[in-house]
């Protein structure tokens, strides 16, 4: 045996660790590595996998469905194999409530930046041949051990493996001696064990989350269509779905504190599952298949209904699943990717999204270091990004529960939420951005931390104004027509608008500089969005509870950057106010409505919230302590 | 759905979505002029109306009109069109959507 059997070896074979052995292979020549790379995958199932009834995690988003379309190559068995989805659709309010009542946000439209609902099992048999084809060792049916991490640089790390079953071992696949255990040596180890975390767990890496919601799926062969909720004579309801794609949707059914998801996939199977946040929702009323089935009767009883005649073929439950991580890569040549990395929660089905970002850290790394250029530097800064798009995500979940039973509410967190991603971490991993040198990542490292900081912000603002608005009553004044309980649709993202174009913009290419330069706009665009919000929460909430809304949302602390002359427009004619609301702001409104200040004006409420209501006349242009005033 | 209640769901949808007093909007009044409404708002419209219509708009067809009577005229012929079955116009891709 040689010294090294092995440049990389990955420790398990699910989505992520076949999708960066292949990137591994496919990259190399790019990056000039010379002679080819080894790679060898261990993994402990073998084929054949069943189809359909296998793993959670079908659905993809921008950035995963790049990885795995564009810079996999997988597009066209996508396309052909699987089914391309029709963004993310979410119905707001109350499941008690009949569906066709409650506000619908998604898109109009079949996306422009593709995204698709991924069979599992079907996926990662055709990774495992791929993989095969592009002279990966892959090892099924053998289950990694121990780890032993060499602590010098010129001593390989060695992998200790156990096989588990002499069955379905083709020779081509067949172990380095036949004896039933197997020790290899190699040069980097990846750890891809999912939530077995084998390294993760052995370097103690896993840091707690403060999200702490726990789920329960059931796999089901038939199709299980959103539509078929909704009587067939709810006209408008039915005809918002002009194409009949609504369907292919990833679809999120929301209450106070949980969201249902109905995910088709290929072969008329579906998965539905139940996401609840530990603080709405006890665990023990929904972690067994009875119990899960009770507690949608009670939460979502249309979806129950509709259910009760379908044979579960699987059930599963996880409990607390999200979880962080201290590092996911060291100069010590190991990584950590995927699950085995950290999960921050599956809202918004960004799973595959951390799964290609740190798979493509990792193979930067890895091929940096065969052409014996690894920088230190760059490991931690890269590590950085990782570590801090978790704890990033995590803000965006944590709280979010108590918007989700708000149409208006959680129509203008998702409308933040996606630009957000839109502005910063999806064109980051699109663009190229990790595969930087150290000097020039530094910059974006930096503006990372600035988004970071505006996400908290906007956060704690929607969160602040959803807390309010559960506790206060209806306004009792208003018909229903002139208060509704929402928008009945709100276009997710809206033609034309900023949203749309920072969507669009994802597909096409561009350099660092252009795309550090749009960064550094969209900043600009962020604390704009934050006083929009600021502007809807305080016009929708009660007047007496504007102080409160200060103190929570982090106003009053002097948190959000506030123009007053924004909130003086809100009480003049439509024409004079659109003329002077940021566009952003135009683009809010026209998506989630308008609701008017009625008793106090928009500025006395700002100025409660700012706590100087003590001010009888606040001039507008003295700078206010508790906040920076701009012209924007 | 006859011309009167498409009138009156028109009017109820220009009231809601741009502040008007349902009032001042009759059959001759102007989207742009009158109304006072903007590119956007038409956009805008377009979008609300497919609700009634069932049906994606063409946009040719939708930037030829300028009163709440073409308007509501367009909507007549768009559920007439619906109720025929014909062929709809295929989704409008914004610039630069290259993929
Ligand atoms: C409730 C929930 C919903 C989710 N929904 C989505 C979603 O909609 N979209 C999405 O993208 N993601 C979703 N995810 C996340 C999804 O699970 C991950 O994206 C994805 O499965 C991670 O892939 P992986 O390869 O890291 O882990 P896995 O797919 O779990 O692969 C790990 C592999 O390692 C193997 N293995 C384990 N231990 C050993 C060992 N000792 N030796 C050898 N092999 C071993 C296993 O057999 C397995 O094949 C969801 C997660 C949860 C909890």
């Amino acid at each position: 045996m040689t010294q090294t059997d092995f440049d990389v070896v990955i420790c398990g074979g699910g989505l992520a660790g076949l999708s960066l052995a292949l990137q591994l292979r496919q990259e190399q020549p790019v990056n000039g590595v010379d002679p080819i790379l080894r790679v060898g995958v261990v993994e402990r199932t073998a084929r054949p996998l069943p189809p359909a009834c296998h793993k959670v995690g079908e659905s993809t988003v921008e950035m995963g469905a790049y990885y795995f379309d564009r810079m996999l190559g997988l597009g066209e068995s996508l396309r052909e194999r699987h089914l391309p989805k029709n963004g993310l659709r979410f119905f707001c309010g109350p499941g008690t409530e009949p569906l066709a009542r409650r506000s619908e946000i998604g898109p109009v439209e079949f996306p422009i930046v593709p995204s698709y609902q991924i069979d599992r099992g079907r996926f990662e048999t055709e990774l495992r041949e791929r993989c095969e084809d592009a002279g990966v060792t892959l090892l099924e049916g053998w289950t990694v051990d121990t780890i032993d991490l060499s602590d010098c640089d010129d001593t390989p790390h060695r992998v200790h493996l156990r096989h588990l079953c002499a069955t379905g071992q083709s020779s081509a696949t067949a172990p380095p001696d036949s004896s039933s255990s197997a020790t290899w040596h190699t040069r980097w180890v990846v750890d891809a064990s999912g939530r077995r975390r084998l390294l993760h767990k052995q370097l103690d890496l896993r840091r707690p989350s403060a999200q702490t919601a726990s789920a329960a799926w059931f796999r089901v062969a038939e199709r299980v269509r959103v539509d078929e909720l909704v009587p067939q004579d709810e006209k408008p309801w039915h005809s918002r779905d002009i194409d009949g794609t609504r369907w292919l949707s990833t679809v999120h059914l929301m209450g106070p504190g949980y969201w249902v998801w109905l995910i088709p996939l290929a072969d008329d199977f579906t998965s539905i599952g139940i996401v609840a946040d530990a603080a709405h929702h006890d665990f023990r009323e929904f972690n067994t298949e009875a119990r899960a089935r009770r507690w949608l009767a009670t939460h979502e009883p249309a979806l129950a209904e509709r259910m009760d005649a379908v044979a579960t073929e699987d059930f599963r439950v996880m409990h607390d699943f999200s979880y962080l991580t201290e590092r996911a890569f060291s100069k010590h040549r190991w990584a950590c990717v995927g699950e085995a990395a950290l999960f921050a929660d599956p809202l918004y089905s960004p799973g595959s999204d951390f799964l290609g970002l740190s798979n493509s850290i990792a193979a930067r790394l890895i091929l940096d270091d065969m052409r014996g250029a690894l920088d230190e530097e760059i490991v931690n800064q890269l590590n950085d990004v990782l570590v801090r798009s978790g704890e990033n995500f995590v803000e965006v979940v944590r709280e979010a529960g108590v918007t989700f039973p708000h149409g208006s509410i959680f129509g203008a967190k998702t409308w933040w939420d996606f630009f957000h991603y839109w502005t910063f971490l999806a064109p980051y991993f699109i663009q190229g951005i990790y595969r930087l040198d150290a000097a020039e990542h530094r910059r974006f490292l930096e503006l990372g931390s600035t988004y970071r900081a505006l996400n908290s912000s906007a956060q704690r603002v929607l969160t602040a104004w959803a807390t309010l608005k559960s506790s206060s009553p209806p306004r009792g004044s208003e018909t229903p027509h002139a208060q509704p309980a929402g928008r009945p649709f709100i276009p997710l993202p809206m033609f034309p608008s900023i949203l749309a174009e920072r969507h669009v913009e994802l597909a096409k290419p561009a350099t660092p500089d252009e795309v550090y330069a749009k960064m550094v706009d969209d900043v600009e665009l962020s604390h704009q969005f934050i006083q929009e919000l600021v502007v809807h929460a305080l016009s929708d909430l009660p007047p007496e509870h504007a102080a409160q809304f200060g103190q929570q949302s982090g106003l009053a602390a002097g948190d959000v950057r506030i123009d007053r002359d924004r909130f003086v427009v809100e009480s003049q004619s439509r024409r004079t106010r659109l003329a002077s609301t940021p566009r952003i702001g135009r683009d809010l409104e026209r998506a989630v409505g308008r609701t008017r200040s009625g008793e106090l004006p928009l500025l006395d409420r700002l100025d409660r919230a700012l706590d100087t209501s003590q001010r009888a006349t606040p001039t507008i242009e003295q700078p206010q302590s508790s906040g920076t005033l701009t012209h924007l | 759905m006859t011309r009167e209640e498409i009138y009156s769901e028109v009017v109820q949808i220009l009231a809601d979505s741009f502040e008007l007093d349902a009032a001042s909007i009759k059959l001759d009044s102007t989207l742009y002029e009158d109304l006072d409404l903007d590119s956007i708002d038409a956009v805008d419209i377009f979008v609300q109306l497919r609700d009634l219509t069932g049906r994606r708009p063409d946009p040719e067809v939708a930037k030829q009109i300028r009163t709440v009577d073409e308007l509501v005229t367009f909507v007549e012929n768009e559920i007439a069109a619906a109720e025929r079955g014909d062929p709809e116009p295929q989704p409008q891709m914004p610039p630069g959507a290259g993929t």
